[in-house]
């Protein structure tokens, strides 16, 4: 179950019970709303590229909370800055103003190693186009996030075998990428976001590339991660569909959250 | 172990690219083995040329040598009337022989542009620092002339003897010489050793009249061991044949030094100090101060003799010095660059690929390893290549039997000149005593290949591809994650 205590989120709302959402509609650079156990603080974070008159505002003052357990859909057209934010949050990029904070700790603050050192063990990433090493097995590529922790040989083949029965793989360990279909490979890619214990799983358009039956149990596969295991989710996706069944939705426009919906 | 099975995997899945990096680091490497081992082949040819010349246990012969020029001109006159003692109308002029008409035969030795010099000098290069051991020796040509005595030759004295200009001398007078050197046989040093010896054996320790004659000479006069040998009416017996080796010093016959002063009528005296340096190092500054210490004389170092040598095989070892080592340096640093080229190409196509390992928590120095691994593998595999190339290309020069000339030029000193005279090449004294085996010889050429030929290669080829593999992993390592994941494939 996820323990965030603010939202009272249920693990258990799905669309069905949409007529209890609450809608809040913030503007961007409000302050966020509060969160006992806040995994994500955003304070006035922006992310420019370029300078001058061709810069590009592809973030723009953000702040907003996210609290641990949270299962946060975040929509917006192409070009709002959706990937940018979960970039942000995932410690790929850092902002070019303002502060985000993981677990209170200042993510501009860390080193290239510790930034590393985050991602290898609090986050885990799910790829709309999977990003699996095509040269190794499904196994291989569970086992390969697990290389930079230090895990022995052994315990790296079993728990990732183990990883990947969860994921409904566990006949298919010693297939190549090409060998597995693109809900299998994104299943695979699930189990690597898993390999270290990830805190958060970050997931950009997990299921853009897949058929909408497929896309349909990779999402429940995800909601499962996220009602049993407690993971915070936050996931990108142009899928109305997928947010009614997370805890809350984040809307973008031009760099910025028009939307922040907590969904019960 | 996932390391290595990433690592082989990548350069499975990109075959064609990593086989051509090792083939680019192969060819290069390979022409670095080729070049090496046939300049080492040259080496050896060169050395077995210059074996005999340096293996003889002399780093130093000392001489007093003169240039007569056209009949003696151009000389002191120190020298001059040394040159006439010990080489002038005395020994081998014409006056004297009788009457006009007459038939005569007259033996003399004469020392030619070495001119002689005490003994005692020996003792003098022995206690200079640097020298080790040294003896004396020699060298003197047995010059026989006969014929009939000229009728103009009884009015024509001085000067070198009346010899008509030209060479030759008349028709009815015949000049015949050979050269004949003593040895001091109780030393290790020489004119010849023991080593060089086709036949028989060297001389003994006693006073038996005893001689050893060259090769050519013995071919020449139909001479073998055991069988006798006539100088100045004394019996000698063979006793051995030896070699001259191609642009060592070389006489027709040897003899005892002590037995040659007697007959040659020149006891005390020696005109060659043959001298062994206590190191490679003290051959210089010794030969210095053998000049010094005694007067106009001449050091000639085994180098100078080495100097004389030429023809293909020397052409061929500076080729391979100046050009080769051109060649060696251009072909590696292409082949190492089409590496690095490659490599980096490898490390763009992989961006997204980078990215993800590093959005996985993979560390820039874990991501770098990665790529120079592969790059150094690719150089493990380029360094096989060479190694095979190398071989194959030695092996082909081997085959090939390539046969190359060594050839020496004369040191003697020319007298001749124009107008020809006693000392020019046909002339009486024409074959001085003592002179350097001129001529050339065939050597073949081979590539010979050996282990540290080998490790080299290895080695070049790892380098190679660890430049490559750095220059890849610096590309990898500045990928920023964000923006390598938002790279197309």
């Amino acid at each position: 179950m996820p323990s965030d205590t603010t939202t009272n989120d249920s693990p258990q709302t799905d669309q069905a019970e949409e007529n209890t959402m609450t809608a809040t509609k913030i503007a961007a650079g409000n302050a966020a709303p509060k969160t006992a156990n806040a995994l994500y603080e955003l304070r006035g974070a922006s992310r420019h590229f370029g300078s001058g008159a061709t810069a590009v505002k592809a973030l723009d003052e953000i702040s907003a909370t996210i609290g641990s357990g949270e299962f946060v859909v975040i929509e917006g057209a192409s070009g709002s800055g959706k990937t940018t934010l979960l970039q942000l949050l995932g410690a790929l990029d850092a902002p070019t103003a303002g502060q985000v904070l993981f677990d209170g700790r200042d993510m501009t603050t860390l080193s290239a190693g510790e930034q590393s050192a985050l991602r290898r063990d609090a986050v885990g990433f799910v790829f709309q186009q999977f990003n699996l090493i095509p040269t190794l097995t499904a196994r291989q590529n569970v086992e390969i996030a697990m290389v930079p922790r230090g895990t022995g040989t052994r315990e790296r083949a079993a728990r990732a075998s183990e990883l990947l029965e969860r994921v409904g793989l566990g006949g298919r360990l010693e297939h190549l990428p090409l060998q597995l279909s693109g809900g299998e490979q994104q299943r695979v890619a699930i189990a690597r976001a898993l390999a270290n214990d990830a805190r958060v799983l970050l997931a950009d358009e997990p299921t853009g590339n897949l058929d909408s039956a497929t896309g349909a149990e990779v999402l429940n596969l995800l909601h499962r991660l996220w009602s049993e295991h407690g993971l915070t989710i936050i996931l990108i996706t142009h899928d109305p569909g997928i947010s009614q069944r997370a805890s809350r939705l984040l809307r973008m426009c031009d760099g910025r959250i028009v939307e922040d919906r907590r969904i019960k | 172990m996932i390391y290595w099975q990433y690592l082989f995997a990548e350069l499975r899945r990109r075959k064609s690219r990593a086989v051509l990096t090792a083939l680019g680091l192969g060819v290069g490497v390979g022409l670095v083995v080729i070049v090496s081992a046939l300049s080492r082949g040259l080496d050896r040819a060169q050395a077995e040329v210059l074996e005999p010349l340096t293996g003889v246990g002399t780093d130093m012969t000392v001489t007093r040598p003169v240039n007569p020029g056209q009949n003696g001109q151009g000389l002191t006159s120190a020298e001059r009337e040394k040159l006439q003692k010990e080489n002038g109308p005395r020994r081998v002029g014409l006056q004297n022989l009788g009457d006009p008409g007459e038939k005569f035969t007259r033996v003399e030795f004469t020392t030619g542009a070495n001119l002689s010099f005490a003994a005692g000098q020996l003792n003098k290069v022995v206690a200079i620092d640097g020298v080790g051991k040294a003896a004396a020796g020699l060298s003197v040509s047995q010059v026989t002339v006969s014929g009939t005595v000229p009728e103009q030759t009884s009015s024509s004295g001085g000067g070198m003897g009346g010899l008509p200009p030209g060479g030759g001398g008349p028709e009815s007078i015949k000049f015949d010489s050979r050269s004949v050197t003593g040895v001091d046989q109780t030393s290790p040093i020489g004119p010849i050793q023991r080593d060089q010896l086709s036949d028989g054996i060297y001389f003994s320790a006693g006073t038996t009249k005893e001689a050893i004659v060259s090769a050519s000479y013995a071919k020449q006069k139909n001479l073998s061991v055991g069988e006798a040998l006539t100088l100045s009416d004394r019996n000698f017996k063979i006793v051995g044949i030896v070699s001259a080796p191609l642009g060592g010093s070389a006489s027709d016959i040897y003899i005892k030094l002590t037995q040659l002063q007697k007959i040659a009528d020149m006891q005390g005296r020696v005109n060659t100090i043959y001298v062994r340096a206590k190191n490679a190092a003290s051959v210089s500054a010794a030969a210095a101060e053998i000049e010094q210490t005694i007067p106009s004389s001449s050091v000639t170092t085994s180098q100078t003799l080495a100097d004389r040598v030429g023809g293909s095989v020397v052409d061929a070892r500076k080729l391979a010095d100046k050009l080769g080592s051109a060649l060696v340096i251009a072909a590696l640093a292409s082949s190492v660059l089409v590496a690095i080229l490659l490599t980096l190409s490898a490390v763009s196509k992989r961006t997204r690929e980078l990215g993800t390992l590093k959005a996985i928590g993979w560390s820039r120095g874990r991501v770098v390893r990665q790529v120079a691994g592969e790059s150094l593998a690719q150089g493990v595999l380029g360094g096989i290549a060479g190694v095979a190339i190398g071989a194959i290309g030695a092996f082909a020069v081997s085959a090939a039997g390539l046969e190359m000339k060594a050839s020496v030029a004369s040191s003697t000193a020319s007298g001749g000149g124009p107008g020809g005279g006693p000392f020019a090449p046909g002339g009486p004294l024409g074959s001085l005593a003592d002179a350097v085996v001129s001529g050339s010889r065939s050597v073949n050429v081979t590539a010979p290949l050996d282990l540290n030929l080998i490790l080299l290669a290895v080695g070049l080829a790892i380098c190679g591809g660890a430049l490559a593999g750095a220059a890849g992993g610096m590309r990898a390592a500045r990928l920023r994650p964000a923006e390598a994941l938002r790279h197309a494939e």
